[in-house]
Order: C-alpha cells, then sequence, then structure tokens
C-alpha cells in the first residue's frame, strides 16, 4: 500500500513552550494518507529557506548561518555526518549523486557524494546566492544581485578541465533580489521553462536554453517563494501580505505558446487563490502532492496548512510544529530506479587526484538470466552447441498440401521422362531413316 | 508452670478464620486504607456572555465552542441559532469555512434535547450547498450513527437530516465510498429487514410486523416514515444519469488544466487503506443496481410486501417503495 510522505524542516528554537512536542527536533517526516502521523525525526537541525535535499538513502541539510551540512541518513535513521565547507551555504539542491550548493559569497560549490569529490567555480555572483535549482544538464543559480547563471552540470563536472567554469548565460531581467526558482520537467531546447520570482513583485518565465523571456508575471505583493505543479500546468506563488496565487499556465488565456500574446506583454496577477489568516502569516515554504491536488505550506508560527487546489476556500491545519517551518519536500511515492543506491556518503577532500566510488548494487534478480548460464559454463555451453547445429538442417515438413504437390511434381515428371523417352525414339528413327535413305 | 488455656487459645486465633456470617459484611483487614473520595464542580448554568460585539469572528468562534461545551441545552439552542443567523446573513460571516462548522456540530446529531437537534437541522440548511458535497462522506458516518441509536426520537431527526442531505448532495451521497452500503445497512437494522433472514420468515401471528426492531414504541408512523426515507434514497441512487453536454475542449483540458473537482483521483483509491465490499465507491447507476439486485433485492422486496399487507400509513410508504424499486431496476 503506498502512502503520501513529505519532509518538512524548522529553523530556531521552539517558539512556545509546548513539552507535547520534542525542542531539539530538526526534521520531520510525515505521512499524510492514509492518515496523518509523524513516521520519524532528525535532531540537531536548523535548517534555512531552500536549503533541503532528500534522496532515496539520505537527506542532506545545510544549517542556518552556518558552513555545515547534516548528512542523515534515512536507512539508519541517525544522523550520519557533519561535512564542513569553506564558505556558508545559502542553498542547496540534489541532482542525481551530486548535491549543488550555493554559498554566501557568490560562488558555487557541488559535493559528488558517492566519491567525494568537491568542485567550487569562482564567486560569479555579486552577492550570496539565494536558490538553487538544478536539471541532470544544467545548474540554475539566483542571486540576491537580480541575476540567474545557467551553468551546464557535465562541464562543471568535468575531469581535469583546465578551464574555469563559466556560466553558459545569464538572465538578468530582475531588478530586485531573487527568492524563488523553479524548473519544469522537461529538458528539450524548445520546450524547457524555468519560473523565477523576485523582490520586485514580479515573476518571469524564461526559456533558460536560449535565454529569452517568455511572459512576466506582476503580483500585488513581493512573492516569498514559488512551486510548480508536477505537470508543470500552473505556477504557485506565495506572497508577502499572505496570500496564495494559483496561476495556470494554459487557461483561456496560455501564458506560453500557440494562442498566447507576445512575450513582452505584461501579465497582472490579481485573484488570489485563498490568504491565510493573519495569526498564522505568510507562507515560506510551499509544495504540491505527487498528484497536484493538494497543496502543502510551511509557516513562520510553526503550522502546516493543507489546501485542496479545487475546493480553495479554507485550509486544513496539518500540523503544528512549534518552530518556523522553513523547507517542505514530498517524496516520490515511486521507488527510485537506478543502478546503485549510496549507503555510506563520502566525506569531500579537495586534496585527492585519484577518486573512488562508492555504491551499492541492487541485488541480482533470482532467475538466471542467459547471459549468467552462458557466463558459468566453460567454452561453449551444450545447449548452445546444439542449437546452433539443429539450426543448419533443412526442415522436413510434410504437410499434406507439401505432400500433394510433390506427387503432382512426380507425375508431371514422369510425363516428362516420357515424352523425352519418345522424342529420342522419333529422333532416333529419323536418324536411321535417313542414314538407310543415304 | 505449662502453658495455660489462655495462652493456648490466643495462639491459636492467630491461625483461625473469622466464621462470614449471613447477611452481615465481611471484616476488613486490619491495613484496610479507605480511598474512596468525593468530587465537586462548579456548573455555571447560564454563562453570562458580555457581548459587546467587538469582533464578529472571535464572536462566531465562541458560539461554536459553547454549542458544543455549554451545559444547559437552551445555551446550546442560541449559540446555534447565533451561528445560523450569521450564516444565513449575506455575505456570510464564515471565518471558520463549512468544513470546520460541520466537524464541529456534527456530534451534536446524537444530542439528547429535541431542540437542540431541530435547531442543528435549521443550521444545516442554510449552509452552502456547493460546499457540503465533499464533506459527505463524514456527515453520513454520524448520520448512520443516529439512525442506529436506541432513541426513537434521535432516529426519527436523523432521517430528517439525511432527507436534507440527500436534497443537497444526492449524488455525493450514494458514490462516496460506504455510502450506498453501509447506509442501506443501517437502513435495515433500523426496519429489520435483514438479508439472511428474508426469505426464511413464515407468518406466525396477525402482524406480520418485524419484531427485530430497535424498540419500536411508536409503531406505525415511524415505520411508514422510515420506509417513505428508504424510497428516497433508493430513488436518489437509481436515478437516470443525464448526458453531459458536449465539451469539445474537454480532452485538451484534461492534459493542460488544473482537475476542477476535488479529489479528482479517489476513484483509484491509490494512497488509501483498501476498501471492502461495503466501503467501496459505486460511482454510476449501473453497478450501484447491480450490487442491489445482488445483496439487497429479496431482503427488501420481502420487507416491502409484509408492510404492504399491514396496510394504512405503512402500506402506503411501502407502496412508494414499490414504485420507486421498479422504476429503479428496469
Amino acid at each position: 500500500m503506498l502512502s503520501e510522505e513529505f519532509i518538512s524542516t524548522v529553523c530556531g528554537g521552539p517558539l512556545s513552550s509546548n513539552t507535547a512536542i520534542a525542542k531539539d527536533v530538526g526534521i520531520y517526516c510525515h505521512s499524510i494518507s492514509p492518515a496523518y502521523s509523524v513516521k520519524s525525526t532528525f535532531k540537531k537541525s536548523s535548517v534555512p529557506v531552500n536549503c533541503l535535499g532528500v534522496s532515496e538513502t539520505h537527506v542532506f541539510a545545510a544549517q542556518h548561518e552556518k558552513a555545515y551540512v547534516h548528512v542523515y541518513s534515512r536507512l539508519r535513521g541517525n544522523q550520519e555526518a557533519f561535512v564542513a565547507f569553506p564558505e556558508r551555504i545559502r542553498s542547496l539542491t540534489l541532482i542525481g549523486d551530486v548535491l549543488v550548493m550555493g554559498t554566501t559569497e557568490g560562488r558555487l560549490m557541488l559535493w559528488e557524494t558517492c566519491t567525494g569529490r568537491l568542485v567550487s567555480t569562482p564567486a560569479r555572483h555579486v552577492q550570496a546566492v539565494s536558490c538553487v535549482a538544478a536539471t541532470p544538464y544544467h545548474v540554475l543559480t539566483g542571486s540576491d544581485d537580480s541575476d540567474i547563471h545557467v551553468w551546464s552540470l557535465p562541464q562543471l563536472l568535468e575531469l581535469d578541465s583546465a578551464a574555469e567554469p563559466e556560466p553558459q548565460r545569464s538572465l538578468s531581467n530582475h531588478r530586485a533580489a531573487i527568492t524563488g526558482l523553479s524548473l519544469s520537467p522537461s529538458v528539450s531546447s524548445d520546450t524547457n521553462f524555468c519560473v523565477s520570482t523576485s523582490k520586485d513583485k514580479s515573476c518571469i518565465i524564461w526559456n533558460y536554453q536560449t535565454g529569452d523571456a517568455l511572459r512576466t508575471l506582476l503580483f500585488p505583493a513581493s512573492p516569498l517563494c514559488v512551486s510548480l505543479d508536477p505537470s508543470a500546468r500552473a505556477i504557485c506563488v506565495s506572497c508577502e501580505d499572505g496570500s496564495l496565487y494559483l496561476t495556470e499556465m494554459f487557461a483561456e488565456k496560455p501564458l506560453l505558446g500557440a494562442g498566447s500574446e507576445e512575450a513582452t506583454t505584461v501579465v497582472q496577477v490579481s485573484l488570489p487563490f485563498g490568504a491565510t489568516q493573519p495569526d498564522i502569516g505568510p507562507a515560506s515554504c510551499l509544495s504540491l502532492s505527487y498528484d497536484g491536488t493538494m497543496l502543502l505550506t510551511g509557516h513562520p508560527k510553526g503550522q502546516i496548512m493543507k489546501w485542496d487546489i479545487a475546493e480553495n476556500n479554507s485550509p486544513v491545519e496539518l500540523a503544528n510544529l512549534n518552530a518556523a517551518v522553513t523547507n517542505i519536500a514530498f517524496i516520490s511515492p515511486f521507488p527510485a530506479e537506478g543502478p546503485t543506491k549510496t549507503v555510506t556518503i563520502t566525506k569531500p577532500s579537495q586534496a585527492e587526484r585519484a577518486y573512488t566510488f562508492t555504491g551499492q548494487f541492487d541485488p541480482y534478480p533470482t532467475a538466471e538470466s542467459r547471459f549468467d548460464s552462458l557466463l558459468n559454463a566453460s567454452g561453449f555451453p551444450q545447449e548452445a552447441m546444439e542449437s546452433a547445429i539443429a539450426a543448419f538442417y533443412q526442415p522436413a515438413i510434410k504437410s499434406p498440401g507439401e505432400s500433394e504437390l510433390q506427387r503432382k511434381n512426380e507425375e508431371l515428371w514422369e510425363v516428362i521422362r516420357e515424352q523425352r523417352a519418345l522424342q529420342k525414339q522419333t529422333l532416333q528413327r529419323y536418324v536411321e531413316a535417313k542414314s538407310n535413305s543415304r | 508452670m505449662g502453658s495455660s488455656t489462655k495462652k493456648k487459645k490466643e495462639k491459636k486465633k492467630d491461625f483461625q478464620k473469622a466464621k462470614l456470617k449471613v447477611g452481615k459484611a465481611k471484616a476488613k483487614a486490619a491495613n484496610f486504607t479507605d480511598t474512596s473520595f468525593k468530587s465537586k464542580s462548579i456548573v455555571v448554568n447560564q454563562q453570562t456572555l458580555v457581548t459587546d460585539g467587538s469582533d464578529p469572528v472571535e464572536q462566531f468562534k465562541q458560539n461554536l465552542s459553547l454549542a458544543i461545551n455549554a451545559k444547559s441545552d437552551n445555551q446550546r439552542r442560541d449559540a446555534l441559532a447565533y451561528i445560523t443567523n450569521q450564516l444565513s446573513a449575506t455575505p456570510p460571516n464564515d471565518p471558520v469555512g463549512t468544513s470546520g462548522v460541520l466537524t464541529k456540530l456534527l456530534p451534536l446529531l446524537s444530542n439528547s434535547s429535541a431542540l437542540v437537534r431541530t435547531q442543528l437541522l435549521k443550521l444545516f440548511r442554510v449552509l452552502p450547498p456547493a460546499e457540503v458535497g465533499p464533506n459527505v462522506e463524514k456527515i453520513l458516518m454520524y448520520i448512520r450513527g443516529g439512525m442506529t441509536h436506541l432513541s426513537n426520537d434521535i432516529r426519527n431527526d436523523t432521517l430528517n437530516i439525511l432527507e436534507w442531505l440527500l436534497e443537497v448532495a444526492g449524488d455525493e451521497v450514494v458514490s462516496c465510498p460506504g455510502g450506498w452500503l453501509k447506509t442501506l445497512n443501517s437502513f435495515s437494522s433500523m426496519l429489520g429487514w435483514n438479508p439472511s433472514v428474508g426469505s426464511a420468515t413464515s407468518s406466525k401471528g396477525w402482524t406480520l410486523a418485524p419484531k427485530a426492531t430497535l424498540g419500536s414504541k411508536k409503531g406505525p408512523e415511524a415505520q411508514a416514515r422510515q420506509i417513505q426515507v428508504l424510497a428516497k434514497f433508493l430513488q436518489t441512487g437509481f436515478r437516470a444519469e443525464a448526458p453531459l453536454p458536449h465539451n469539445p475542449m474537454a480532452y485538451w483540458d484534461n492534459i493542460y488544466r488544473l482537475p476542477e473537482t476535488p479529489n479528482p483521483f479517489a476513484y483509484l483509491n491509490l494512497f488509501g487503506t483498501p476498501r471492502d465490499e461495503d466501503s467501496e465507491m459505486y460511482p454510476d447507476r449501473i453497478s450501484r443496481q447491480r450490487i442491489f439486485d445482488a445483496k439487497w433485492r429479496p431482503a427488501i422486496s420481502a420487507g416491502m410486501e409484509s408492510a404492504k399487507k399491514e396496510g394504512g400509513t405503512v402500506g402506503r410508504a411501502a407502496a412508494t417503495l414499490d414504485r420507486a424499486l421498479s422504476v429503479g431496476l428496469e
């Protein structure tokens, strides 16, 4: 039976003295369906916004105002490592086995968790990197200096590259600090897009591979965070005044593609999808569930509210964590597929030249495949030889149609032989007659 | 000197058991400690609310909590009346939302005071119909509890509330998980038409009224009302669905737009507990007809025939049930 689970993190100490909630828990793993419950917790962590990375086996949490990343093992349920970095981490994201981090100095650091290799770029941003988003091919970094840089992930991870890594392009239409960045699932050069929100009350939809700004949305208040629907059908934005906006991409007036207006036309978004009560406060983080029907928001007073996308008048309070909620991430209900599983991570060390990859293969399936049997036999196995030789024999099919045809064939051959014999005889007589007449 | 009889008797007394006398309490042990206690509580029968009308939101919430926690029935009824007024004002002043109101007030369905129950029904009638739909499962749970309550009056009032629910959200009632079969189960326990007994009843005695009902004091009218509401329920369940108008954009909307109904993937039951036959969803008319035919038709037909033979109000109600069945199952 599947269950919907999500992970939430808190930052800072408990807001009110409540002995029911443990004081030092920093990361919660909740399960929503069939019934809400907290499945497991991790202690001693204070995670700011945009600093959580979750994989099948580990949880990576950068600490608030510190140059540490805490790594927790989901398989064992305990803390696996404190990893120290040269600079304070401001934002973090996990792509495959690589942890991409943006620092407060404007640098980008990449840590391969299975080999321990650490790659860092020079500071290409003037201020701190406030949000990072990645696909297997690109990394996007948004910073407080209102720029978004697009990097190529394979180029950053190249071994022994002499040149210093540079961003492929820079998206600079925004005029104030970037607060949120979200990428569409598509990676082709025609249909990819990314959504960025900034403190200048705007949200721009870009094609990050060509660098074009496709659409600009204006909000009445400054947006704090953004989330895309899992099928990229809608953009969900939470603003500073406590209201939530849900903009559909392909509604009656589509924002992108055929049927939409020119890219320079600005769209005003004015109708909020929902608003929180003033005692709850604006949502500092939000996330949509995997089927796109449920929205979860985390608030600075500790509440996690659940909204239904279609029936949107009043949210239900799911939990109160008694500390500011800073990240909410849904876990995929489907098991991850991949050739290897990371059981323990390798801490980064920049001095090494030779790296070793540490991972665990999935256990072999119990049925022996043809390859396994060929491999295990010495020389050629008997069955392979027999099947190869048998392929050279003609098939002796004796179907009724064939035998009929064969009989008719025989009869015709008989007729031909008789005719030939007759012809020979006549020729013989003719030749005799001719020789006699001479 | 040797030990005297007095000393011997004293030693023997230690090993003698005390004789128990009939009609007298057993002797208490020597180390008996009395652990009984008295508790006293202060009950404020009529709370004096300072209604200075400062904050309508706060007042609404205060009345909501008063409706649940007040000790006196009159106060509960007044609190419910205030909430009803607030909800029927235009625009309705509802800071909690229909779901919140329903969650808090549904337990009052089986409240022992009749005034509270009638006021609750009036409140429900004021709720916006579109928002009642998503909460149907919760409401049905309490209605089923009310239908099988020991008290007659609560059962009757619950039938009224079921009637309201069928008017407002009939389709959701019969197609929500557990809505069709579990409600039929409660109807049968109320009327005594048990499917396992069904055709095995032979007519003994000069009245065929089933004796398995839960204490039918006011026999005929209550039973007639129950059969009437059952007929209405079956009518709603077997209602022919109107064909939807053709929407040329339906295919594209399914791909590119967000879903418009709440919880659109409920029929897949991906993340919920596996449902047994009783709590399964029967979203269309054909599946409801099929399961009704399989499980309930003999029991309800047998009960209906016996009710018709009774005559009077019960017979008339049974006739409407008969009509509903024949129309529905054709």
